[in-house]
């Protein structure tokens, strides 16, 4: 009998308990997922408000009259189209360079023997301690000796190696089992071979997060393309947005800029639905670096 | 074998050393320390200038316009506009430029833009060209600028060395909501002391703040050249701690508390008075004229009126004047340097001036250009209440009292100081002697 009531007040308690935790759980996720929600929100109605109404105080939550007209107002206001293609040709372009020179480099640090290794791989981690704001002019002053300012060189070029990801797929390659190596060298292989049939399919998960990582790092650079490119030709969509709604008294004309910012966003979060997988599984592998 | 990794080594450090090299060798000559060399005649092969500047879209269109006129006259010189941002962008941009020699041919710069400039020893003195015989100036053409807008540009140095020429200018205007003032039967006030009566009159019947300045900054300085008082001089000395501009301060701050004036920050932190002016939640606002659409309304005729000025002893006419000039860039060849003073004179002639400020909110930047029909035509159009042209026309009203704050390299540092005194004294609970010795603690360390 006493067993019998001792069970059920088990249960009970089990259930107040998952109740409890499932509430505060579902609470907090609720709460986190308003944070991330809110901006995206306020980008959509802000470009859907009037110019008066966007500097209204207290600012209204939902615009009194639906602008349509600011999204072709908006895109008149500079060539995105141009924005968009520069930005896409030096994502894709500085993402393959990057995805190239990583494979290689991280194949030397993981398998090759040669002199200086160690010493040269301690280099290369030397360099992440230092903050990339603070090489911003040196390698202003490099580009422009070499005559690249306002070319799709300066926007690419620096950008083609990272010591990050290939110490990030140096240790994704130095989990594969030396034997393979072995077993392929008996084979005669060449080193190159066996990197190409061997290590880069099995390492293909870490490469598709760097990919991806990389892209949308480029996709969001902002500092250094605003410096090296001076014409219109040669912007990038961050750029652009930032600068094509501001007037010569600098003011912005706030909610033509949100309506080309929800314009050039949708490509992204397309993109975010469908490699949802991956970019979760990559920006956990490498920590909280995104 | 050990030949062959001695042979390696030697290949992967001459290939090394070569890329060094390919860097080195690639450094265009920086030109900024040839001697200016000015031809009599115009080199005949196509000259590359560029020009940077911070226009907004639709002024880019007028400057496209003025290119393209310019190069009629020119067809060899090629000019390429590039908009870099805002103000602030473009001397960030301008001083990476600078040190790595990409600068380009010319750019808008406000003074105190130039003072930093002039320390990487970029700018091009323009005396020479003004001065030159087929290329210069004539003095009725010196004589033709606006006597103030042409000091700007000279205001460096003891030996009062040119390194600009005015471009887009403006000035302080204050806008009034005409509709309630004409039903009212009210005065437009034109010294602080009408301000606070008209003021007084209109808390009594709407119990709203009359009165909002846009910009605290330009409160402080221009407040204290009106009350007679000293603000810095040219070698960055702060000298605005003395009795005038604490008067001056005190004057507003005496308005504001009793609830006839204001500045934005008083409406939920606004950074400008047109929409609460806009709204009639107030009746008269100081801003720049570059922004006069902003005040315009489409409920109620707006006025335009020079900005009141002291009356009392000591009083110094004076009203702030704003906008930037063009500068030109030492390192270039002298074919650049000389095609890009003839595009400066260009833009700078009567007939460019006219048109740019026809079609923007700056001002004739030459004398004449106020009496072309084209200008005149403009004008004309206040009459059927186009805010530009009625902004332009009280601008011109308060031509002669224009003054320019001295600029050094931390002339925008005191700006920032003297904003924040403004804020501390009217919202801040500080008295007027604590706040300016918060602010020249600040400034003078």
């Amino acid at each position: 009998m006493t067993t019998k009531m001792n069970v059920k007040n088990i249960v009970r308690n089990y259930k107040w308990d998952t109740l409890f935790k499932n509430i505060l759980l579902y609470g907090f996720l609720t709460i986190m997922a308003f944070i991330v929600v809110i901006p995206f929100y306020w980008m959509v109605i802000t470009s859907l408000k009037t110019r008066a109404e966007v500097d209204l105080f207290p600012p209204t939550l939902f615009p009194a009259v639906m602008m349509f007209s600011n999204f072709p107002e908006a895109m008149a206001q500079a060539d995105f189209s141009r924005y968009i293609y520069n930005t896409i040709y030096v994502g894709v372009i500085s993402t393959f360079g990057t995805v190239i020179t990583t494979i290689l480099a991280a194949f030397a640090f993981a398998r090759l023997e040669f002199k200086g290794k160690a010493l040269l791989f301690s280099l290369f981690l030397a360099t992440m301690m230092i903050p990339g704001e603070m090489m911003v002019i040196t390698n202003y002053i490099t580009v422009a000796r070499l005559n690249w300012i306002d070319t799709y060189e300066a926007l690419i070029v620096p950008f083609i190696v990272s010591v990050f990801y290939i110490y990030l797929l140096r240790q994704s390659f130095k989990q594969i089992p030396n034997e393979l190596y072995l077993a392929a060298k008996v084979d005669g292989t060449s080193d190159f071979k066996y990197l190409i049939r061997i290590m880069v399919p099995i390492a293909m998960p870490t490469i598709i997060s760097i990919t991806i990582l990389k892209l949308i790092g480029s996709w969001n650079a902002y500092v250094w393309p605003n410096l090296v490119a001076d014409s219109d030709s040669m912007r990038l969509i961050t750029n652009g947005l930032r600068r094509a709604f501001t007037d010569d008294y600098g003011r912005s004309a706030i909610h033509l800029q949100m309506a080309a910012t929800t314009v050039v966003t949708m490509p992204l979060l397309i993109v975010f639905l469908f490699l949802r997988k991956y970019i979760m599984r990559g920006v956990s592998r490498s920590g909280i670096k995104g | 074998m050990e030949e062959r990794k001695t042979m390696k080594k030697l290949i992967s450090f001459i290939i090394l050393l070569g890329a060094l090299f390919l860097v080195a060798g690639c450094a265009p000559e920086n030109l900024k320390d040839k001697d200016i060399i000015i031809p009599d005649v115009l080199p005949t092969e196509e000259i590359n200038i560029t020009f940077w500047h911070a226009m907004g879209q639709a002024n880019q269109v007028l400057i496209q316009e003025l290119i393209d006129d310019f190069q009629v006259l020119y067809p060899n010189i090629k000019v390429t506009q590039a908009s870099q941002g805002g103000y602030n962008d473009l001397r960030d941009k301008l001083n990476t430029a600078i040190r790595a020699g990409t600068e380009p041919n010319l750019a808008q710069a406000y003074p105190d833009h130039v003072a930093v400039y002039l320390q990487g020893n970029a700018v091009l003195p323009l005396d020479e060209y003004i001065n030159h015989p087929v290329w210069g100036y004539t003095q009725a053409d010196l004589d033709d600028f606006v006597p103030s807008f042409l000091a700007e540009g000279r205001l460096y140095d003891e030996a009062q060395t040119y390194y600009s020429l005015p471009f887009n200018k403006s000035t302080e205007i204050m806008f009034y909501n005409k509709t309630y003032f004409d039903a009212k039967g009210l005065t437009v006030p034109s010294t602080w002391a009408e301000v606070r009566t008209v003021a007084q009159f209109i808390k009594n019947d709407t119990g709203k703040i009359a009165f909002a300045y846009d910009s605290e900054a330009n409160l402080f300085i221009t407040l204290t050249e009106q009350w007679g008082g000293a603000y810095t001089d040219y070698n960055g000395n702060i000298l605005f701690n003395n009795t005038q501009s604490k008067a001056a301060v005190g004057f507003f701050s005496q308005m504001y508390k009793d609830g006839l004036a204001a500045t934005p920050t008083h409406f939920d932190g606004q950074n400008y008075a047109s929409d609460i002016f806009k709204a009639e939640n107030i009746y008269m606002t100081v801003g720049s004229s570059a922004g006069a659409r902003y005040n315009d309304s489409t409920v109620f005729e707006v006025g335009v009126a020079p900005i009141p000025q002291f009356d009392g002893a000591g009083a110094k006419q004076a009203v702030i004047q704003q906008g930037t000039n063009v500068s030109i860039f030492k390192n270039a060849t002298d074919a650049q340097r000389l095609a890009s003073w003839l595009f400066l004179k260009y833009i700078t002639s009567t007939e460019a001036t006219t048109m740019f400020s026809s079609g923007s909110a700056y001002f004739p930047v030459r004398i004449s250009a106020y009496d072309s029909a084209e200008y005149q035509a403009f004008l004309a159009k206040a009459n059927t209440g186009d805010i530009l042209a009625r902004s332009a026309i009280a601008a011109k009203a308060q031509s002669n009292r224009f003054f320019t704050s001295a600029a050094f390299p931390g002339s925008s540092l005191a700006r920032d100081e003297v904003q924040a005194l403004v804020r501390a004294v009217l919202y801040g609970n500080k008295t007027v002697d604590q706040a300016y010795q918060d602010a020249l603690n600040e400034l003078t360390w």
